[in-house]
C-alpha cells in the first residue's frame, strides 16, 4: 500500500519555485535600486520562502510566505511606474499563487486544480494593465484607478457567482 | 429522522489567506499614498485569490464518513482507514488532521491513496507503554489547492479504540485458574449454565436465543433442541486495580496506572474468553466494583470500569479495601492485585486481602525503567543507582511472597512472568 500512497505526492514544485525566483529576479532589475541589489533581494526572499516551506514542520504555518512577500513588496514599491514593471508585478503575484498551489506536501496537480482561481486573478491583472497601458502616459492615477476597478469588477463577479449557488459566510463567523 | 440532507460545513479562510490580504491591503494603501501604480498590480492577485479559491469549494460534498482501525501487535501498530464520499475531482484536496494522543508517537507520516469515491489513509504509530485508550475521530477537511480556503466536512466518524497489552496475554486462555488457587478442596462446581463447555442437549424453550440452538441435533430429532453447558470450568477471578497515589508523583502514577489498566483489560479479556466468571474492582479512596459475571456484555462493563479508573487523591488504608471487597465478592476467589505500591508496608493490599479470605496474586508494574536517566547521573552511576533501586524493590516485594505469588513487572511489553506463575504456581499449603 505504501508505494502508491507515496507516489501521489507532488514532485516538490521545483518548476514553480524556479519561475517564482526568476520573476522576482527580473522585477529586481526594473527597480530603482542599484543593479545587483534588487535582483539579489528578490531571489533571496523567494529562496528563503521556498526553503522554509520545504521544511516539513513549517507547512502548516503561513510564516514561510513572509520573506518572499516582503522582498517583492519592497521591489514593487521601489519600481518606477511603467508598463513592463506593472506587468511584471502582476505576473509576480500570479506566480506566487502558482507556487502556493505547487505544495510539495500535497498531491500532484495542484497547479491544474488552481487554474480557475488563477484565471480570475489573471483576468483582473490583464484588465488593470490594459487600462493603464491604454490610458494617458505619465498618469499614475490611471493605473491605480484601473487596478481598483479590476479588483472591484472581479470581486463582484465572484460574489455574484457564489450568491447564486449557496450562502457565503464571512471569515471569523461562527 | 427527518430525512433532510445534512448541512454542509462552512468555508473558512486559512491563516495564509489573512497574510495575503494584509500584504495586498498594505500595498494598495502604499500605492494610493505615494501615487505609484506598480504595487497595485502585485496586490491584485493577492486580494482576488482568496475569493476565487472559495468558489472552487465542492458543493456536492455533504457527508464524508470515516471507517478506521489499527492492526499490529506489541508496541507498533498501523493505523488504516478510509473516507467515503462523493469526492469526484476534489479527492486530492481532502485531508484529515490526525495526531496521536499522549504516549503514542507517529513513526511514519500519513499517506493517502485517492479515488473519486474513497480516500484511503495509513500511518504508523508506536506506543510507549501498554495502554488502552480511545482516539477521537479526526476532522476531515477540504482545502483548496492553494491552501487559502477550507471547509470541515460533516459525517459519521467513530472513535478509534487502542488496546495494546503484552502479547503473552493472548495465549493466557489455556491457563486453568483453579490450579492457582492455594486453598484446600478447591474444585469447580458442575452447575449447568448458558455458557462454558458443552455438557448436554435439552428441549429448547420458546424464548431460546438462536445461538444456543443446536441446529444439527434439531434436524435429527425433528424439534428444536438447545445446548447446555458447564457453567464453571475454572475458578472465578477478581482483578483489582490499586489507584492510590504514591510518592513518585502524579505524572508517574498516571503512567503506571495506564500500564496497569492495559494489563487488567488484557487479563480480563483473556479470562472472559474461557467463560470464567470475572469481577473487577478498583481501590482509591473507596472500592468500586463490577460484580462477577461472564459473557460479551460483561466484557463491556469491565472495560468501562477500567477506563473510568483515575489516580486517587489520597492513599487510603488497605483494610478499607479488604472490607469493601467483601461487600461485593464472596471470599475464596482468586484476586489479582495490580499495584505498583512498594513504599509503606502497612499500605500493602496483599496481607489484608489474604486475611479476609481472598487468595492473592500480585502483579506490580515497576517504576524503575520509567525513571531511567531522570536522576541526572552519569551512565555508570545511573546503572549503579538502578541496581540498588532494583535490589531494594525486590527486598520489599519478597516480603509479600508469604501471602501469594508476586510478579515484578519490569519489562512492560512482556508478562511472561505472570503467565508462567499462573501455569505453574507455587502451592502454599500452610498459609
Amino acid at each position: 500500500m505504501s508505494a502508491p500512497l507515496r507516489a501521489d505526492l507532488s514532485g516538490g514544485g521545483a518548476a514553480a519555485a524556479l519561475l517564482f525566483g526568476t520573476t522576482a529576479g527580473a522585477l529586481g532589475l526594473l527597480t530603482g535600486l542599484p543593479l545587483p541589489i534588487g535582483s539579489v533581494l528578490g531571489v533571496a526572499g523567494v529562496g528563503a520562502s521556498v526553503a522554509w516551506r520545504r521544511a516539513s514542520s513549517a507547512r502548516a504555518s503561513p510564516g514561510f510566505l513572509l520573506p518572499g512577500l516582503l522582498a517583492i513588496s519592497i521591489l514593487v514599491i521601489a519600481a518606477p511606474p511603467g508598463p513592463s514593471a506593472e506587468l511584471l508585478a502582476g505576473v509576480g503575484g500570479l506566480v506566487l499563487l502558482l507556487w502556493l498551489a505547487a505544495d510539495p506536501g500535497r498531491p500532484t496537480g495542484g497547479e491544474r486544480r488552481a487554474a480557475p482561481a488563477l484565471s480570475l486573478a489573471a483576468l483582473a491583472v490583464v484588465l488593470a494593465w490594459l487600462i493603464a497601458f491604454l490610458g494617458p502616459r505619465g498618469a499614475p492615477d490611471v493605473g491605480i484607478a484601473g487596478g481598483l476597478l479590476a479588483i472591484g469588477v472581479v470581486l463582484l463577479a465572484v460574489l455574484f457567482a457564489r450568491s447564486r449557488t449557496r450562502a457565503w459566510r464571512a471569515p471569523g463567523a461562527t | 429522522m427527518s430525512g433532510a440532507p445534512p448541512s454542509p460545513g462552512v468555508d473558512r479562510w486559512t491563516s495564509r489567506t489573512y497574510v495575503l490580504l494584509a500584504f495586498g491591503g498594505a500595498l494598495l494603501a502604499v500605492a494610493v499614498a505615494f501615487r505609484t501604480p506598480v504595487p497595485v498590480f502585485f496586490a491584485l492577485p493577492l486580494l482576488i485569490a482568496p475569493f476565487a479559491a472559495a468558489m472552487s469549494s465542492p458543493r456536492q460534498l455533504a457527508r464524508v464518513n470515516l471507517a478506521w482501525g489499527e492492526v499490529g501487535i506489541g508496541a507498533d501498530m498501523e493505523v488504516r482507514g478510509s473516507l467515503r464520499g462523493a469526492f469526484e475531482a476534489s479527492a486530492p484536496d481532502i485531508s484529515i488532521e490526525l495526531s496521536p494522543p499522549a504516549g503514542i508517537t507517529m513513526t511514519r507520516d500519513l499517506e493517502f491513496e485517492r479515488s473519486p469515491r474513497e480516500v484511503r489513509f495509513a500511518t504508523r504509530w508506536r506506543v510507549r507503554e501498554p495502554t488502552i485508550t480511545s482516539v477521537a475521530a479526526p476532522p476531515v477537511i477540504w482545502r483548496d489547492s492553494m491552501g487559502l480556503s477550507e471547509r470541515r466536512l460533516p459525517g459519521t466518524r467513530p472513535a478509534l479504540a487502542i488496546e495494546r497489552y503484552p502479547p503473552e496475554l493472548h495465549t493466557l486462555t489455556s491457563v486453568r485458574l483453579e490450579r492457582t488457587i492455594p486453598l484446600y478442596g478447591e474444585t469447580p462446581s458442575r452447575r449447568l449454565g448458558e455458557s462454558g463447555e458443552f455438557a448436554s442437549l435439552r428441549p429448547a424453550r420458546t424464548s431460546e436465543p438462536f445461538r444456543r440452538i443446536n441446529w444439527r441435533a434439531s434436524a435429527r430429532v425433528g424439534r428444536l433442541v438447545a445446548n447446555e453447558y458447564d457453567a464453571e470450568l475454572t475458578g472465578d477471578l477478581i482483578v483489582l486495580l490499586d489507584l492510590r497515589p504514591s510518592t513518585l508523583g502524579r505524572a508517574y502514577d498516571a503512567r503506571l496506572l495506564g500500564i496497569a489498566r492495559a494489563a487488567a483489560y488484557g487479563i480480563a479479556l483473556s479470562f472472559l474468553r474461557t467463560k470464567v466468571r470475572l469481577g473487577f474492582a478498583s481501590f482509591g479512596e473507596f472500592v468500586e466494583a463490577v460484580p462477577l459475571s461472564t459473557g460479551r456484555l460483561h466484557r463491556v462493563r469491565v472495560l468501562r470500569g477500567i477506563l473510568a479508573c483515575r489516580v486517587a487523591d489520597h492513599a487510603e488504608d488497605a483494610l478499607r479495601c479488604a472490607v469493601g471487597l467483601r461487600r461485593f465478592f464472596p471470599p475464596g476467589i482468586t484476586t489479582l492485585i495490580i499495584s505498583s505500591w512498594t513504599e509503606d508496608p502497612s499500605l500493602d493490599l496483599a496481607p489484608y486481602l489474604r486475611r479476609h479470605g481472598f487468595p492473592v496474586v500480585t502483579l506490580s508494574p515497576s517504576p524503575i525503567r520509567m525513571r531511567e536517566g531522570m536522576g541526572g547521573l552519569a551512565s555508570a552511576d545511573d546503572t549503579l543507582a538502578r541496581r540498588i533501586e532494583q535490589l531494594e524493590r525486590r527486598a520489599r516485594l519478597a516480603s509479600l511472597w508469604s501471602y501469594g505469588p508476586v510478579i515484578d513487572w519490569e519489562n512492560y511489553w512482556s508478562l511472561d512472568g505472570l503467565v508462567r506463575s499462573l501455569r505453574a504456581p507455587v502451592r502454599r499449603r500452610n498459609v
